[in-house]
């Protein structure tokens, strides 16, 4: 029980940051952005 | 200092659980990634120190204030090479407690800067007095954890490097949530938000500090032997530090992690850009306002792989052996980067991705993976102290990788190479770099038996 409750106070802000980086990286995957080589013609 | 923060006290009892040990350097390491989270200051500590309002033209104020994260680097480098005989000497705990008190002192010195508006302060704050407390606070728990996790000396320490690499994650929006919470009027928070995350970083780092135990001497994990093979390149033996920087051995894996950053953090510095100069064309505001926020995904990405990698691979070097996952990063490391102009040619951005993650997990790996190499080369005696002196090849690198990526992305713009294409001999330059890397790897011999400690 120790155990866990040590590991889940360093887990939660590690996950809270991922967490964050995930959303931060989610435009990338939306298909709102034209190719640089279509816009250059 | 009393007695409580000397080694003799962190003695672990026998029947304490070496899995305590883990989180205790993770508390810690990921505290000071916070540097790595330094730029979201950048406007306003500028805008503060200045006396600007955060719409102003800031370029210039905020090219001084970024010497903080500069110099707060510089001296992680430094203070790692300079203090890890005291390292090892002190113990975990007393230097943990050393590394609070330099790098939440610098926060707080910071705060007082931000307070007096003087940058000398903010510098001599966060840049020098933090920038000792990171040094100490990275190699801290390295030599507990090899001497804890003998049989798994690469996942022990990759676990507290990737939290190294979490503090950034976690560093960026807390300070950019505090920002927004403290600001009022001309108040960018800035000030408020320094405070609060030294009060913040006290408790996770104490935290550690409270936590941590080093073995009794002669401990180790149930149904283990240590392997005494000769010639194998893990050693029984132990070389003290001021022997091991004179050997050959010290100096290939010193290249080895140099070649390795380089190669890595000159496109984690340009990711952003990277991907919205190769990907995304210009267009109108809002256009460029999706592809800044695309570009910065792209980076948050990367950055999640980098995490990652430090775990995974720092745990596959256990099986595999340091030597030969080295191997893999720099030959798998090279040939994606050689794909990389294949896939801004074919304007394939799924490819694209996926080999700059792959690529970036290895970064992310090769920093995981160095103390437990000095670990099989040098033993367990003075690993953290080695350590400290080869993480200067960091210093070195975060100078050169960024320096060669940019120089050369700048001539082929200059020589009228279209801006999608200019990063194509950057990728060349970087699997140059991972050969002179692998060259080096391949160079590692076990030490000569006339360095270990009689």
């Amino acid at each position: 029980m120790k155990l866990l409750c040590y590991w889940l106070l360093v887990a939660i802000p590690l996950g809270w940051g991922v967490t964050k980086s995930v959303q931060k990286s989610l435009p990338l995957f939306r298909g709102d952005a034209k190719p640089a080589a279509v816009i250059a013609k | 200092m009393p007695h409580f923060l000397d080694r003799a006290a962190t003695v672990a009892s026998p029947d304490f659980n070496r899995w305590l040990v883990p989180p205790a350097a993770i508390a810690v390491h990921m505290c000071i990634g916070q540097v790595y989270g330094f730029s979201v200051f950048n406007k306003p500590l500028a805008a503060e120190i200045f006396n600007k309002p955060l719409t102003a033209n800031l370029a210039a104020e905020i090219s001084d204030v970024q010497w903080a994260y500069s110099i707060a680097l510089i001296m992680l480098g430094l203070s790692a090479a300079v203090f890890g005989k005291w390292v090892e000497r002190s113990g975990p705990r007393k230097t943990m407690v050393a590394s609070w008190l330099c790098f939440c002192g610098g926060l707080l010195i910071g705060a007082l800067g931000v307070h007096f508006k003087s940058l000398a302060l903010v510098l001599f704050g966060y840049g020098f007095v933090g920038g000792i407390g990171l040094g100490l606070g990275y190699i801290s728990p390295v030599s507990t954890l090899v001497k804890w996790f003998p049989d798994r000396p690469g996942m022990a320490t990759g676990m507290a490097i990737m939290g190294f690499g979490g503090g950034a994650l976690i560093g960026s929006p807390l300070a950019q949530m505090l920002m927004d919470y403290f600001k009022s009027g001309a108040d960018t928070g800035a000030q408020s938000t320094l405070i609060a995350m030294a009060a913040i970083y006290t408790f996770f780092m104490l935290f550690g500090a409270t936590l941590v135990r080093v073995p009794a001497e002669g401990w180790k994990p149930a149904g283990w032997e240590p392997r005494q093979k000769s010639g194998a390149m893990i050693s029984a033996a132990s070389v003290p530090v001021d022997t091991a920087w004179r050997t050959p051995q010290f100096w290939f894996l010193w290249v080895v992690l140099c070649m390795n950053v380089s190669a890595g953090i000159g496109v984690l510095g340009r990711a952003s850009d990277m991907f919205q100069d190769m990907f995304l064309g210009a267009g109108d505001a809002e256009q460029i306002k999706a592809n800044a926020a695309i570009g910065a995904g792209f980076a948050g990405l990367l950055s999640i792989f980098n995490l990652g990698g430090r775990f995974v691979w720092s745990s596959v070097s256990d099986k595999t052996g340091r030597k030969r996952v080295y191997c893999i990063y720099f030959i798998l490391g090279a040939a994606l980067y050689a794909l990389l102009p294949w896939a801004q040619q074919t304007q394939s951005k799924v490819l694209f991705v996926a080999l700059t993650a792959v690529i970036i997990s290895m970064y992310g790996g090769g920093f995981a993976t160095i103390p437990a190499y000095l670990k099989d080369m040098f033993g367990t005696y003075q690993v953290g102290a080695i350590h400290g002196r080869l993480i200067t090849s960091w210093s070195m690198a975060a100078v050169i990788g960024p320096l060669l990526i940019n120089k050369l992305y700048a001539s082929r713009v200059a020589a009228g190479v279209p801006k999608a294409e200019a990063y194509n001999g950057t990728f060349y330059l970087m699997c140059g770099l991972l050969a002179l890397g692998l060259v080096a790897n391949l160079l590692v011999t076990p030490v000569d038996a006339k360095h270990h400690l009689k």
